[in-house]
C-alpha cells in the first residue's frame, strides 16, 4: 500500500489497523522535518509521535483528503514552536560540522547523511522560514495548497515566498540576471 | 513586479502553471527581453538543482524498519495511557445513567451520542473529540431525564 492509499485508507476507518499503516507510512517523512528544523533525534522522534498521535486523535476533525499533508506539516509545525516555547530554545540553524562529526550506523546511513548535508549546505543562504518552505516544497513534495494550510497563507504568497527563495539560491549560487 | 510579471506569475510560468493566456504573454515578452529571459533559465535551473538534490535525499537512514516498529510499540504504549481515564469516565456515565433510566436504555444514549459526535464510536472516543460526545449525551440525557439528570450526567462526565 503506498502512502496516499494508507491516508485514505485510516481517513475511512479511523482504527488501529489502519493507522499502523499510516503511522509506518508516515513516521519518517515528520522525523526527518524535525532533524531539517535544528532537533536532535531524540526530540525528533518524540515530536513525531506527538504529532502521529495528535493525528489519530484529530482525525475526525479532518474534511478535506487533498490536504492531508498541509494538515500533518501544520500539526508537525505546531509541534515545533510549542516545544521551543517550552525549552525556551531559540531558533537555531543546523551545524553542518556537528552533523559531520557524528556517528552513523551504517554505509546506507553514511550515504544519507550525506545527502541530507548537501541539500542543506545548498540551503544555508536561505533564512531558516525559507529553508523550511523549501524543505516542505522540494524534500517533501507539498504542492501550493498544501503549503498554504501548513502556513496559513494565500497560495499566491506561497509562490511569490518561492519565487524569492530561488532568486536568493541563484543570487548565493552567483546565477543572478541583472534585470534593466 | 518587474516587465509585468509578478513573481507568482513567474513561479506559475516557470512550474508549467497559470492560464494559457498569461502564459502566451509571457512568452512573448520573454522572446523580445534579455534580461527576462536569462532570468527564467537561472530559475529553472536553480530548481531542477533543487529537485535534484532534494530527489536524493534519502529517508531510509532515519526510519529503518527496525525503528519503525520500535516507535509503533512506543505509540501503542502511548494510546493506551491516554485512552484510560476515557474509560473511566464512560463507565462512570453509563452507572449513572443506569440509575436515571435503566442499563439498556443508558447503553442506547451512548452508543446514540458517540454516533452523533466526531468519534462515531464509543472505541473512538479520545481525550480531543470528548467535549462534543458529552454535548451530545446531555441532549439525550435531558430528554430522558430532565434538566437535573443532564446535571448529574455532566459531573460525572468531566475528564
Amino acid at each position: 500500500m503506498d502512502e496516499q492509499q494508507a491516508i485514505e485508507s485510516f481517513l475511512a476507518q479511523r482504527d488501529e489497523e489502519t493507522f499502523c499503516v499510516l503511522f509506518k507510512a508516515l513516521y519518517g517523512r515528520v522525523f526527518r522535518y524535525f532533524l531539517a528544523r535544528g532537533t536532535d533525534e531524540m526530540t525528533a522522534e518524540e515530536l513525531t509521535q506527538n504529532v502521529l498521535l495528535a493525528v489519530y486523535r484529530r482525525a475526525g476533525e479532518f474534511r478535506n483528503q487533498n490536504l492531508f499533508r498541509g494538515w500533518l506539516f501544520a500539526i508537525a509545525r505546531n509541534e515545533l514552536l510549542q516545544h521551543w516555547r517550552r525549552n525556551r530554545a531559540r531558533i537555531r540553524t543546523v551545524e553542518l560540522d556537528q552533523l559531520r562529526e557524528r556517528p552513523v550506523e551504517s554505509n546506507v546511513a553514511a550515504a544519507g547523511m550525506q545527502l541530507r548535508l548537501e541539500f542543506e549546505e545548498w540551503l544555508s543562504a536561505l533564512e531558516p522560514a525559507e529553508r523550511e518552505l523549501a524543505h516542505l516544497r522540494f524534500v517533501e513534495g507539498l504542492s501550493y495548497e498544501e503549503l498554504a494550510a501548513v502556513f496559513d497563507a494565500p497560495s499566491g504568497t506561497i509562490k511569490s515566498r518561492l519565487f524569492y527563495l530561488k532568486q536568493k539560491l541563484c543570487r548565493s549560487a552567483g546565477l543572478e540576471a541583472q534585470i534593466k | 513586479m518587474r516587465h509585468g510579471i509578478t513573481p507568482e506569475l513567474w513561479e506559475d510560468y516557470l512550474e508549467g502553471a497559470g492560464a494559457c493566456a498569461e502564459r502566451s504573454r509571457i512568452d512573448a515578452h520573454l522572446h523580445d527581453c534579455v534580461a527576462c529571459r536569462a532570468l527564467a533559465a537561472q530559475l529553472t535551473q536553480c530548481a531542477a538543482r533543487l529537485r535534484e538534490t532534494a530527489g536524493r535525499y534519502d529517508a531510509r537512514p532515519v526510519a529503518s524498519a527496525k525503528k519503525l516498529d520500535s516507535a509503533w510499540e512506543a505509540m501503542l504504549v502511548r494510546m493506551s495511557l491516554d485512552d484510560t481515564p476515557v474509560q473511566q469516565r464512560l463507565d462512570e456515565l453509563e452507572a449513572a445513567m443506569t440509575l436515571l433510566c435503566g442499563s439498556h436504555t443508558a447503553a442506547r444514549a451512548l452508543q446514540t451520542a458517540a454516533a452523533e459526535s466526531p468519534a462515531r464510536s464509543l472505541a473512538r472516543l479520545t481525550r480531543e473529540n470528548w467535549e462534543p460526545f458529552l454535548r451530545s449525551l446531555l441532549a439525550i440525557a435531558q430528554v430522558l431525564c430532565g434538566r437535573t439528570g443532564a446535571r448529574l450526567i455532566l459531573e460525572s462526565g468531566q475528564l
